[in-house]
């Protein structure tokens, strides 16, 4: 199959019949955002690892299934894809029972920052990203994961909704405290 | 990269979310999966295409057969078990199995192993044409009729059926182990229902082993007109008083009692004793009572009777 005009839904289709290229194809597309999206839940590249190999485990066990879903729910495969990394970060806080915890070099950076609260101080664009990962970190998670779908992934409310389980109008509460939070913290 | 459709403008990002993802901080460590990564993935991708073929489809070989197998047999089982109950007029039936022929089925073999004493020699030279005379009272039982006529064309296809035009009916077969018969020395004081009661009784042990085996069905036919001809002779002898006893046969006592010393072995023959002496057949009564006395010494006898005994 040409994958270089073939949608998701058309590769996912492919591979299920048999074809195995299909299925890198689409996977070169998605490997690189799905992993990022992953890594920025868990802040950890061992725990990303093991949840990206085991979302695309599911969507090669599922294939077939998937065929039948996706007519019947008119659904995107970014959007299954996504559903299936939300669930299994969904699983991997339950096993935890806590949010997620700080990076394991927080204090090392922080070390390294300068106070920002000395006059001369003159906001870098290394200090703006600081601010703003603080104030990822400290956004509740289901904000945080509506915030990074919406920002990174540019998914539409209703494929957000998809994917979290709830509906437009709570994807859209939830996307508009985050961004408040967001502007509160950062510098003007 | 991704084929989706464009977001509607209402969907886009805007300015400000715009603007915050351009700040997003980088994610920290490796932003990618290594290669390694993508290696096991796409691996696990190709595999699960070409699935391994079963390793115990060996194994599975013999299970359908040996179901079906097992199956059958217990349906076999239900259905021998369940198959219903022969009709009472079964000594037709192997008779009519005895007519089928030197090969019926193997029921007649179990009917001569029940009831019928060991044949005398002479019977083993008895004609051929004798032992394949119809048997006549065949066909008067469905199901005896129906297992006969299958043996019969299944055995002696070029043979006419029997059951088409009925023979006169043959006497009934001695009877082997009827009680009273068994201990009474007198057999013309035996009525011709007490003689055929054992018969009917063995009805549904003969009609359930019917049509054995062509041997067996050769010697049966034969015992049968051995049977037959002493039948013929002490029906003769013993003409006038078989008649006379006949009248006063009481039907109740068809049934024969559990043992041959039962009380109700001892009433009936006290009670067949009083009847000789009703129908004036004194001699007999007698005879019958000193048998009596002989089995059961002990037995107390109504007043009519003590009078007799004296």
């Amino acid at each position: 199959m040409d994958g270089l005009d073939a949608s998701d839904e058309a590769l996912m289709l492919a591979y299920a019949a048999g074809d195995a290229g299909a299925f890198e194809q689409l996977y070169a597309r998605h490997r690189g955002k799905l992993y990022r999206y992953l890594l920025r839940q868990l802040r950890d590249n061992a725990l990303a690892d093991e949840c990206f190999q085991d979302v695309w485990q599911r969507v090669i066990s599922a294939r077939a299934g998937w065929t039948n879903s996706a007519k019947s729910a008119d659904a995107g495969f970014a959007t299954w894809l996504y559903t299936i990394a939300h669930h299994r970060l969904g699983d991997h806080w339950r096993s935890l029972k806590h949010r997620p915890s700080a990076p394991a070099d927080a204090d090392e950076r922080t070390a390294r920052l300068a106070d920002p609260d000395t006059p001369e101080r003159v906001l870098s664009e290394f200090e703006r990203r600081r601010q703003l990962q603080l104030a990822l970190d400290d956004l509740p998670e289901e904000q945080r994961e509506v915030l990074l779908l919406r920002l990174e992934q540019e998914l539409t409310l209703e494929e957000i909704g998809d994917i979290t389980g709830v509906g437009r109008e709570t994807v859209k509460s939830r996307l508009r405290y985050a961004m408040d939070k967001l502007r509160s913290r950062l510098p003007a | 990269m991704n084929r989706q459709p464009p977001l509607p403008p209402s969907e886009r990002l805007d300015a400000e979310e715009r603007a915050l993802a351009a700040s997003l901080p980088r994610v920290p460590g490796r932003a990618e999966p290594g290669a390694d990564l993508d290696a096991r993935i796409l691996a696990a991708a190709q595999a699960a295409l070409h699935p391994q073929p079963a390793s115990r489809r060996p194994r599975r070989s013999w299970i359908a057969p040996t179901a079906v197998a097992a199956s059958l047999m217990l349906a076999l089982g239900l259905a021998w078990q369940l198959r219903p109950p022969p009709a009472p007029d079964a000594p037709a039936a192997a008779a009519s199995a005895d007519s089928a022929g030197p090969d019926a089925g193997g029921d007649a073999m179990m009917v001569q192993a029940i009831e019928a004493p060991p044949p005398p020699a002479s019977v083993a030279t008895v004609p051929e044409s004798a032992q394949m005379k119809p048997a006549p009272p065949a066909a008067e039982t469905p199901i005896a009729a129906g297992i006969a006529g299958a043996n019969a064309r299944q055995a002696a296809p070029a043979e006419p059926q029997p059951a088409a035009v009925p023979p006169p009916a043959p006497p009934a077969p001695p009877a082997p182990v009827a009680p009273v018969v068994a201990d009474s020395p007198a057999p013309a004081a035996m009525s011709a229902g007490q003689i055929a009661a054992p018969a009917r009784a063995q009805a549904p042990m003969m009609a359930k082993s019917a049509a054995r085996s062509g041997d067996a069905a050769r010697e049966r036919a034969a015992d049968n007109d051995a049977a037959q001809a002493q039948e013929a002779a002490a029906m003769a002898a013993d003409a006038s008083t078989l008649d006379t006893v006949a009248v006063g046969d009481d039907p109740g006592e068809d049934v024969p009692p559990a043992t041959a010393d039962s009380p109700e072995v001892r009433d009936a023959w006290l009670r067949r004793i009083g009847e000789l002496l009703k129908q004036g057949k004194h001699d007999d009564a007698k005879a019958s009572l000193a048998e009596f006395r002989r089995r059961y010494p002990d037995a107390s006898l109504p007043p009519e009777l003590r009078k007799l005994e004296h």
